[in-house]
């Protein structure tokens, strides 16, 4: 530890903690048999110790990895609020009942646990002496799901009757929004695979860029649609008020996971030329 | 020994003796070319010799496995277990005559921490990965391994409580991948490779469906319904595909004709982003027919054809369950439809008609039906419903209140008849439906298993009563803006979903011009010298479950 990893295991520290569970198991068990064998065959201390250090140093080099899972997490964090708010939106089209309450409360909870993810992502981030872009991208998800949380706030107060078509541009943005989560999921499990992976890895995940940034263009029309219905309808205040700010809170999500993909793409590229 | 492959373009039929009764429906609806996930059958010849521990039989089970696998990959393009597009297959059980719930199943097999990640990368939904992990690891514990479920179903409890959800369906993908992890760490000393292994996954998965044959259960029920001699059950292992992966997919259940009525229009319940055990259920309340149709438009077309295209195949009504995955359809069973004797009547005529069946099959098919159970029943006095939900099995009953089994049963001892208000329809409140003269729910489907009870035991049933709202503490429902008491007199409608306060009079009539139309064809076939055979048409239709 102190040769292959001084600044990034501190004294005390689990491994699990440092590396993941499934990291430190498959490193112990690889220590253990590299041991084994060397006592077995009369191999050399010193040939032992190399080798289970080269295998720490193998495991902390996936230390991207582990940050990677982290903007996953958020990421499927965004994604439920996301989904969420669209099962909202269909349900008042078709006229079930649909607890408003119940969703912004839902929305709070996952945006207070997301916040606290992000606090310790930092703090690893730091630790391990992350690239920024990680640390970027981070910040990107989370304000997306304050700009979800945002949204679903305000779907919790919309009225009970809003008129169908102002319904049906809502339900389009919100089909944007889970478009763009999942386009980043998809791309930060592809981009996971990239330093040891194939070139079909570096494909999937700058296509995921393309669909963010198509996510991004489909929200932006779809809320210029909802602003034209919105100022040629002649709704009343409640209603015109509820649904411009619904929109504009989805259509700001959408625009901070495009930024996401910017920096995703950078993180990708740089990999790649790593 | 050759696996039987469903899904490669033959249209050869296979007998429910030698794959099961499941498979060979699956196999018949893919012939037609109908859309059913693929999947590959060991037949239920090898069953006996797998339990036997024969040698060829375990050299056949593996070879059987491997060349299964390959072609489910070929078939979807994915890779069982993999990191980038994973195969997750579905182990069941099916014998030549149903036996519902006493042979073993096993989903999401192949669901790897690989293939979870694999998963994500391919639908983009973390939730869904993390819920098919987790359902995996309950599924596989309790089935293959023998672990109580009891540790498993404390500690998703208490992450339920935790993260203040109302139940597993409320809790977000970040609460679902610990719960994964935790039940990981809870079977740790019972993997020995298999939570990494699709492969293993899928062998031991296998074998304990072949084992649930001999389970103590299993072995009773055939004796009990007299079916000694069944050779064993087939497996069929199947690709999953995932009705709850958003609004453009779901899961549903859907008859061919009313089953309550006998109606000649589909009856179609779609839960959308669920996956099936969530409307057979009874926790969810379906979407209707006309959100299916503004949703899906395409997939409500195709739907009602392939409805109509099984009717013909299979001559009877069909009760189907299908899964909508990114707006793909995807049949996944058809059997024929349990209904209620009215409905047994009016399918007959309709039927034969239609030139589907002639008057001595339609004769066979009426034969058993309670002749009492055909009268048509409507209230003297209806005015304006307390609430109104939806209908699930027709008729009219009038009872006193009850709000569980137990109070129904104690009411219903006392000589007094009963109407069961619960929550939603759980099968666990079957004790309930037999004694009760009606059933009323707040969710639930038509299609949830138990609206089908009800109809097969000929109780008017009404589900989806957003309007009924039970406090259990205080022994009261809200209907709408009326208190009930436990004990007060209420009236159901069941063909209309209409439920009205009070003690209501019951006017009965006899479908007589149905009745002289089946007395026509009697006449026809006695004078043609033709006898014909007592059946019970709920009996005919075993549930496949």
């Amino acid at each position: 530890m102190r040769n292959a990893a001084p600044t990034r295991i501190g004294f005390g520290e689990r491994l699990d903690q440092a590396l993941g569970r499934d990291a430190a198991v498959e490193f112990l068990k690889t220590a253990m048999r590299v041991s084994t064998e060397a006592l077995r065959e009369g191999r050399s201390v010193r040939l032992v110790r190399d080798q289970i250090e080269a295998e720490l140093v193998r495991h902390l080099e996936r230390v991207d990895s582990t940050l990677l899972a982290i903007i996953l997490r958020q990421a499927g964090l965004a994604n439920d609020i996301a989904a969420g708010l669209a099962y909202h939106i269909a349900a008042l089209q078709a006229g079930r009942s649909s607890d408003g309450k119940a969703l912004a409360a839902r929305a709070s909870r996952i945006e207070q646990k997301a916040d606290r993810i992000a606090i310790e992502a930092r703090k690893e981030v730091t630790r391990l002496n992350a690239r920024p872009v990680i640390e970027q991208m981070m910040d990107r998800v989370e304000q997306a799901i304050d700009e979800l949380e945002q949204a679903a706030f305000i779907a919790s107060l919309l009225p009970e009757a809003v008129a169908p078509a102002l319904l049906e541009a809502l339900a389009g943005l919100c089909g944007s929004s889970v478009s763009a989560l999942q386009a980043t999921a998809s791309g930060v499990a592809a981009a996971a695979e990239v330093p040891d992976g194939q070139r079909v890895d570096s494909e999937d995940a700058l296509a995921c860029v393309v669909r963010l940034i198509d996510a991004e263009h489909s929200a932006d029309l779809r809320e210029r649609e909802v602003t034209a219905q919105v100022l040629t309808g002649g709704f009343d205040v409640a209603t015109s008020l509820a649904v411009l700010e619904l929109a504009r809170a989805i259509e700001r999500a959408t625009d901070r996971l495009a930024g996401f993909g910017h920096l995703l793409r950078r993180y990708i590229i740089s990999d790649l030329l790593a | 020994m050759h696996i039987v492959r469903i899904g490669d373009g033959s249209a050869k039929h296979h007998s429910a003796d030698s794959i099961g009764n499941k498979a060979a429906n699956l196999a018949r609806m893919a012939a037609l070319g109908l859309p059913v996930p693929p999947a590959f059958v060991l037949p239920v010849k090898l069953c006996a010799a797998v339990l036997a521990g024969d040698a060829h039989a375990e050299r056949d089970l593996r070879h059987g496995l491997k060349d299964g696998i390959a072609f489910l990959e070929a078939a979807t393009g994915k890779r069982f277990g993999d990191r980038r597009n994973p195969l997750l297959v579905s182990v069941r059980s099916g014998a030549a005559r149903s036996m519902p719930g006493m042979l073993e199943t096993v989903l999401d097999v192949g669901c790897t921490l690989s293939a979870v990640h694999g998963l994500i990368r391919a639908t983009g939904r973390p939730r869904l990965a993390w819920d098919c992990r987790r359902r995996f690891i309950e599924s596989y514990a309790e089935t293959v391994l023998g672990i109580d479920p009891a540790s498993l179903a404390a500690r998703l409890n208490e992450l339920i409580a935790d993260e203040q959800a109302s139940s597993d369906r409320d809790l977000d993908s970040e609460a679902l991948e610990r719960l994964a992890g935790a039940q990981r760490a809870l079977i740790d000393d019972d993997d020995d490779g298999w939570l990494e292994d699709a492969a293993a996954q899928l062998d031991s998965a296998a074998r304990a469906v072949y084992r649930s044959w001999i389970s103590e259960r299993a072995q009773t029920y055939r004796r009990l319904q007299q079916l000694d001699d069944l050779r064993g059950t087939a497996v069929t292992v199947q690709a999953m595909v995932f009705g709850n992966g958003g609004l453009s997919s779901g899961a549903g259940v859907a008859f061919s004709r009313d089953p309550s009525t006998g109606l000649p229009k589909p009856m179609i319940d779609l839960v959308l982003d669920a996956q099936g055990e969530d409307v057979v259920s009874g926790r969810r309340t379906p979407d209707t027919e006309q959100t299916i149709a503004r949703v899906l438009p395409a997939v409500a077309t195709e739907l009602a054809g392939i409805l109509k295209q099984l009717e013909r195949e299979f001559g009877d009504v069909q009760d189907i369950e299908f899964t909508i995955e990114d707006g793909k359809l995807w049949i996944l069973q058809t059997r024929t439809a349990k209904r209620t004797p009215r409905a047994a009547l009016r399918i007959a005529i309709d039927l034969v008609q239609e030139g589907l069946i002639a008057p001595k099959e339609a004769l066979q098919r009426i034969d058993g039906i309670d002749m009492a159970a055909l009268d048509l029943t409507r209230l003297a006095d209806t005015g304006q419903p307390a609430i109104t939900g939806i209908g699930a099995s027709g008729g009219i009953a009038v009872g006193r209140a009850a709000f569980d089994s137990a109070s129904a049963q104690r009411l219903a001892e006392s000589g007094e008849p009963v109407i069961l208000l619960r929550p939603d329809t759980s099968t666990a409140d079957v004790a309930g439906f037999a004694v009760a003269a009606g059933i009323v729910t707040a969710v639930g489907a038509r299609t949830a298993h138990a609206a089908l009870v009800a109809r097969q035991m000929g109780r008017p049933c009404i589900v989806g009563c957003a309007g009924l709202v039970i406090d259990s503490n205080t022994d009261r429902a809200m209907l709408g803006s009326s208190a009930v008491s436990a004990g007060d007199w209420i009236a159901i409608d069941g063909d209309s979903g209409r439920i009205y306060l009070g003690k209501r009079e019951i006017i009965v009539s006899r479908p007589d011009a149905e009745l002289a139309e089946i007395e026509g064809w009697r006449s026809n076939n006695h004078g043609k010298g033709h006898g014909h055979h007592r059946t019970d048409p709920a009996s005919q239709h075993p549930a496949s479950h």
